[in-house]
This record gives structure tokens, C-alpha cells and sequence, in this order.
């Protein structure tokens, strides 16, 4: 099946929402599609159980997802739920599936808004179940008031590991410990940038009160090392970062995460130049002013061209959507140029904090020197640490290198868990400048089956040709 | 947690009670079954591990196909299989 509109938006989230909407109340024919049941991204997730729908918590983001969700619902829209795209072509032709079978989706402007994924520094047994994600415990959270586990150990680093301790708190659970990789000094320098956003400021400081209030063992300039256990997680194993010193904490349950990096398979398929983001670590995708990518009639927006933060993201979300009905000739250049004023003014208020915020998740480039041999570090292969130095050893050079080497990044995900721990390792390895640490892109971007694709079919269905006349 | 579990799937055959809207991986975790599967090279247990539909750790056998148990919502019938796309294993 395939269906063709003025512009197709990939991702659902505050910016991918808002570009729909102000591409829409420009007049183009949108559609937007999101492999989540409703839009409003990680940050503004909607409610799934009853439970949460109940829930009367004052909840800023619940509410800026139940107004954009009120708003897309009222809109001309053409809105696909569920449906995960697995390919984009140039033109744009973008392919999805879902459980009712494959879409062919076709527009000349484009907005990619994917958002982003978490990173999490490997450490000794880490695939053990029952070790999470930061983000898993905030998508949880969001959609459930709920978080699984009794004896709860957050860790990582940023502003979302002070969210989730905060956040499970609310929600009367009593995490055994908070371990934070950063040091006081490290939240005191970003604390400057966060001045720019008084209210980011205040939350922030009143999510550090709750869980001193709390009394919830909070480890500065500390990070897990070790996780223990078979088929569930037992213990946990914390080393100081300047000491070395080392402590085990009982847990069955462990959240960890370092920060956030671009959703950008579909960016760099489609072949949007990027740039190194010296600050985030990894690769940004570069945009003018009015959101465009180099590829003509691409726009970028949100968290997955470059990762700054929910609101952030909105407002680009917005003016990709106004740049795309310019470009497509539904808005004149003066009426372009009212309409994102007051947009451009507020995200150059904001990306500041996006930077702080930033600097709290930094990607160490030495992260995995004390890693020990035997650490998976590519979960879908199960390729260890030993295993890329022995590769590197051998003379891969590059990650699409040590992918041939290894299978590392072969896996369903693609290389998303480990592309980045792997680029750090090459790096420290091959001092001297830096060779491109990206894996090469390939479709399909989501891992599908042959049946999804084809869908139910009866063999009548078969188209049979005529036979030649003889 | 007084949410109400009017749905029911069956887990390697068993029942599960569980509730409205919940995903197929936290209906599993709420009931403290973290083990998912094996991963396929080096045969080491695993369970959900990114929550948001990125790392593939749930793909497991739902209603026959590998689906993400954490991007899957539960209904009724649902057959989960606590087994991987390439663990053969009963
Ligand atoms: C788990 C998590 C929690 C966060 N919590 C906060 C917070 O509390 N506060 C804050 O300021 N920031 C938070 N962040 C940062 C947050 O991601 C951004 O600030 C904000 O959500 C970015 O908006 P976005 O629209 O760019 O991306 P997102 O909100 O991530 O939206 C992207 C959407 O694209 C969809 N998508 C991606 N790829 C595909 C595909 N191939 N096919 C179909 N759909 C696709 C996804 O399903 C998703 O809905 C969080 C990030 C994560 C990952
Ligand atoms: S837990 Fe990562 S994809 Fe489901």
C-alpha cells in the first residue's frame, strides 16, 4: 500500500509533534508516524495504564503530552501509531511496518525527529537481567507510575539520574543507593548554564532535596563496576573514582545510564552530513537556521540531530515544520519570517541549557581502560572487551572494520548499545587524529521479519499471470 | 497497586493476570520473571534492558513472531514464549 502527502514526519515526540502541527496549520498535507501507541515522545510519554491515567501527580510533562495529544487529535493530520519505519530512500520514499503489515509512505519534504538513546558505559556483568537502563525506569515511570524491583540501586550520571531517584521516590519506593559518577564541583559548573532557565534550576534543586530529605545514600564521583548474578541480579559492586575504593550493595534491581545520544540510523542513511559534537561525544547532524540538513528538502529537529533537551526540541521541531511548508511554497518568505521569530528567540534561550546539561553527561574518552577482558561490550554478538583490542591488535582500524573483524554492531540493534563504547576504544587505542567512528548505515534501520512484511495471505491472493498464448 | 488485571496470557504455557495498557515486558517484570531468553552466541541469560524499544534484548516469541515484549501491549490469548529468534530450546 502506498500513500503519498506533502510531508511525512518520523517521530511523534515534542519535536516531531510540533513540526506536524506547524506544517499543517501552514496548509501542507502531513503525516506523521511513530512506532509508539500515542505521541508525545520519552519525555512527554502518554499514561498507558489505568493507574497512570489516574494519576492526579502534578506533572508538567504529562501535561504538555496531553496538550500536544489534544492538539494532533484535533488537527487534518494523517496520523500512523505503531508503525516502525525501516528504511528511507531519497524522493522520500519511507517504508514502516506495523502488526497490520507493510506501508509505503511517499513525500517531497521530509522531518526526521527520532530522538535519542541512552548510553551506558559496559562494566562487569551488565547484561545481567535485572540490570536497566536509566531510560527504561523514566519510560516505566511515565507509563505506568510504577517501577519494578525492591532493592534498587540508580546510577550513571546527568540530569535524568536525579530525575529517576526523584521520580521513585514520588512513587514511595526507597532506592537503596544513588550513585553518581559526577562530583559536586562537576553539578556547581553546570549549575551556571542552568541559570539561563530559572524553573529548570529550581526543579533541579528541589529533586535534590527530596532525596536528601530522604536520606537516600547518595555516592558522589562513583560508578558500579560489577554486577553479580546468574539469571537475576544479586549484588552490585560501586568503586570510588578517585580511591578506587569499593563497596558491594545488595540489589536485585539496577538503573543505570550516562547520558543521551542522537537517534540518527535514518539521518545518516539518507546521507545528512554530520559533524563531531565535542561536547556530547558522538556526531551531530548539521542544520542551517531553518532546520534544514545538506540533503535537500531533509529537515532535522529535536533530540535525534543533536541532543539538547525536551523544549528545546519542540521549538526546532517548529520551525522545521514552518522551513518545510516555505520550502514546499505554502508560506511566503515574509510570512516564514513572522511566524518563527518568536520561536528562534526562545531556543536561543534554551540550548543553553541544553549545553549544562550536557556537560554533566559527558562521554569519557578513557571509559573503558579499567574494563575488565571478559566485558561484553556488543550484547547482541556477546563480542568482549579482549575480543576488540584483539581485532584492533589485528589491525581494524575503523568501526565498520571491527565489525568485519568481530561481528560487533552485527546484531539486531545495530550497533546502538555499543557503537560509541567501541568508537572510545579505537580512539584511546589509535592516539593521533581521529579516524571516522561511525558504523555505515544499512537498512533496515528496525530488525523485521519476512512475515510482517508480506503480511496474511491466502495463496489466491498470488498474483498468477496469464499464460502466453501458445 | 490496586490495578485491576483483567488480561490474560499464558508465559511457556502459564497463566499471567495482568493489566490493561501494561507492555508484555513489564507485565513479566511486575511479576518478577526478569530472565527473557539466552543470547545467542555465548548463551548468557538476559532480560529487558532498554525499556524504549532500542537494544532488542526482549525480542522474544509472541503469538508465534519475535517481538519486543517492551514495545508489545498485552491482550487477551496472548501466547508469550520465554525463548529468542535463535534459541531453539523447547
Ligand atoms: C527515556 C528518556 C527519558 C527522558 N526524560 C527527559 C525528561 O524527563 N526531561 C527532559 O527534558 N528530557 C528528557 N529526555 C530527553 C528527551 O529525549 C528529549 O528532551 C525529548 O524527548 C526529545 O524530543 P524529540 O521529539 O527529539 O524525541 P523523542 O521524544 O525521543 O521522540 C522521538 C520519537 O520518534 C519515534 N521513532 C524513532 N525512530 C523511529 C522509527 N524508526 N520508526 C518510528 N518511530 C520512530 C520514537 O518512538 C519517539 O516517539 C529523555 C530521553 C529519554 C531517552
Ligand atoms: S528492552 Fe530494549 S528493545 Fe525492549
Amino acid at each position: 500500500m502506498t500513500e503519498s502527502f506533502d510531508l511525512l514526519v518520523i517521530g511523534a515526540g515534542p519535536a516531531g509533534g510540533e513540526a506536524a502541527l506547524s506544517a499543517a496549520s501552514a496548509g501542507l498535507n502531513v503525516a506523521l508516524i511513530d512506532e509508539g501507541p500515542a505521541a508525545g515522545g520519552q519525555v512527554w510519554r502518554a499514561p498507558r495504564t489505568a493507574k497512570a491515567k489516574r494519576s492526579r501527580a502534578q506533572d508538567p510533562d504529562r501535561e504538555r503530552g496531553d496538550d500536544l495529544r489534544a492538539r494532533l487529535a484535533a488537527s487534518s493530520i494523517k496520523i500512523f501509531y505503531a508503525t516502525q519505519v525501516w528504511d528511507a530512500r531519497p524522493g522520500f520514499r519511507v517504508s514502516c511496518v506495523s502488526d497490520a503489515g507493510a506501508k509505503e509512505l511517499n513525500a517531497p519534504c521530509l522531518v526526521l525527529a527520532t530522538g535519542a538513546i541512552e548510553r551506558v558505559l559496559p562494566f562487569e556483568g551488565w547484561t545481567t537481567p535485572g540490570v536497566f537502563g536509566l531510560a527504561a525506569a523514566t519510560a516505566v515511570m511515565k507509563a505506568e507510575k510504577a517501577l519494578f524491583g525492591q532493592d534498587i540501586v540508580i546510577a550513571g550520571q546527568g540530569p535524568l539520574l536525579i530525575a529517576v531517584a526523584a521520580k521513585a521516590c514520588e512513587l514511595g519506593l526507597r532506592p537503596r543507593a544513588i550513585i553518581d559518577r559526577a562530583s559536586r564541583s562537576d553539578w556547581l559548573r553546570a549549575a551556571v548554564g542552568f541559570a539561563g532557565v530559572p524553573s529548570m534550576l529550581i526543579t533541579g534543586a528541589r529533586w535534590m532535596s527530596q532525596l536528601a530529605l530522604a536520606g537516600i545514600p547518595y555516592h558522589r564521583g562513583s560508578e558500579v563496576i560489577r554486577a553479580n548474578g546468574d539469571n537475576a541480579l544479586q549484588s552490585i559492586v560501586m568503586s570510588n573514582l578517585d580511591s578506587g575504593a569499593t563497596e558491594e550493595i545488595e540489589a536485585d534491581t539496577l538503573y543505570v545510564g550516562n547520558g543521551l545520544t542522537p537517534a540518527d540510523e535514518l539521518h545518516r542513511l539518507l546521507g545528512a552530513a554530520q559533524t563531531a559534537d565535542g561536547l556530547r561525544g558522538g556526531y551531530r547532524t548539521i542544520r542551517d537556521d531553518r532546520c534544514r540538513s545538506s540533503v535537500p528538502n531533509l529537515y532535522v529537529a529535536g533530540d535525534g540531530a543533536g541532543v539538547y533537551g525536551a523544549l528545546p526540541s519542540a521549538i526546532q521541531g517548529q520551525i522545521a515544520g514552518l522551513s518545510a511548508a516555505r520550502d514546499h511554497g505554502a508560506l511566503t518568505e515574509a510570512q516564514f519570517s513572522a511566524r518563527v521569530k518568536e520561536p528562534r528567540r526562545k531556543l536561543r534561550r534554551l540550548e543553553k541549557f541544553g549545553d549544562a546539561s550536557c556537560r554533566l553527561m559527558q562521554f569519557p574518552q578513557d571509559v573503558t581502560t579499567h574494563v575488565s577482558a571478559e566485558t561484553i561490550i556488543c550484547r547482541c554478538e556477546d563480542v568482549t572487551h579482549a575480543d576488540i583490542h584483539a581485532a584492533i591488535d589485528d589491525g581494524a582500524q575503523d568501526l565498520n572494520q571491527l565489525k568485519h573483524f568481530t561481528r560487533l554492531g552485527m546484531g539486531p540493534c545495530q550497533g546502538r548499545m555499543c557503537g560509541l563504547t567501541a568508537a572510545a576504544i579505537l580512539n584511546h587505542r589509535n592516539p593521533g587524529p581521529k579516524t571516522d567512528t561511525r558504523l555505515t548505515p544499512r537498512a533496515p534501520v528496525r530488525p523485521i521479519e519476512m512475515n510482517q512484511l508480506i503480511g496474511d495471505f491466502d495463496y489466491d491472493d498470488i498474483p498468477v499471470p496469464k499464460p502466453a498464448p501458445l | 497497586m490496586s490495578e485491576r488485571l483483567e488480561i490474560r496470557l499464558t508465559v511457556n504455557g502459564a497463566p499471567l493476570a495482568c493489566a490493561v495498557g501494561q507492555t508484555v515486558a513489564s507485565a513479566l517484570l511486575a511479576n518478577s520473571s526478569y530472565l527473557l531468553r539466552l543470547s545467542p552466541n555465548g548463551q548468557t541469560p538476559r532480560g529487558a534492558f532498554c525499556m524504549m524499544g532500542a537494544c532488542q534484548e526482549c525480542a522474544i516469541q509472541i503469538d508465534g513472531g519475535i517481538r519486543r515484549a517492551c514495545q508489545t501491549e498485552v491482550r487477551d490469548g496472548m501466547r508469550v514464549e520465554l525463548r529468542g529468534a535463535a534459541d531453539d530450546r523447547g
